[in-house]
């Protein structure tokens, strides 16, 4: 192990950045949802009479989109506040 | 089907749904923090999709780059909203933090059942049209 650290803080540390790392994932709904909306006002500038098929969609698609957003927030919280990794090595009992 | 029924059709259905599930956590062994965490889920998974409604209905009527940033914070906001709840089911001990997750994620569940149950009575009546 690395001079003045103990495994368990290494662990933490790993955790941590390991959450850190879920956490990139959801940017990428947050892009998709903004640019859904963003080409959503476009086609209902294009086609006002179509506002509310368009707007109808993006409601059901966004919030299907959000749950691989909600699924990395999920990873994140487990690992900084469950701490499976760190009970997984104490029960080992190295 | 307007935005505002829609929404009405997804809530309530997502709220008979949760009426459900919490009837099937009673039969645990130690209910309470199963129930309370599911209810704390839910409840703000059905906030969360009406945030999401209000915020569809105002970027549609923007300029499409205003549209994206705007959709993007707002989508941040409730991903911090979302966060929150999470680390509260996980340090509380009595709200339980899986039935926080399913709760958080019935209305995607209502929304995909709803695809799928529409769909197959309307393929025999009106050739595979969505009624939704």
């Amino acid at each position: 192990m690395l001079q003045g650290i103990t495994s368990e803080a290494f662990i933490l540390g790993c955790s941590a950045i390991g959450a850190g790392l879920a956490m990139i994932a959801g940017i990428g709904p947050g892009i998709g949802q903004g640019h859904a909306a963003g080409q959503g006002a476009a086609a209902v500038g294009r086609q006002p009479e179509a506002q509310a098929l368009i707007t109808r969609t993006m409601l059901l698609g966004q919030a299907v989109a959000e749950t691989t957003g909600i699924y990395s927030l999920v990873i994140a919280i487990i690992l900084i506040f469950i701490r499976p990794l760190l009970t997984a090595y104490l029960n080992l009992g190295l | 089907m307007n935005n505002n029924r829609l929404s009405y059709y997804i809530i309530r259905r997502t709220v008979i749904y949760s009426l459900f599930a919490t009837g099937v956590f009673f039969g645990f062994k130690e209910p309470k923090p199963l129930v309370l965490g599911f209810i704390f889920g839910t409840s703000i998974g059905i906030l969360g999709f009406k945030l999401l409604e209000l915020t569809i209905n105002k970027a549609v009527t923007m300029p499409p780059e205003k549209a994206f940033f705007y959709a993007f914070c707002q989508y941040i906001m409730r991903y911090m909203i979302y966060g929150i709840v999470l680390a509260v089911a996980a340090l509380a001990d009595y709200l339980s933090l899986v039935t926080a997750i399913i709760g958080l994620l019935m209305i995607k569940i209502v929304i995909l059942t709803s695809a799928i149950f529409n769909i197959i009575p309307s393929n025999k009546t009106k050739g595979g049209e969505n009624n939704l």
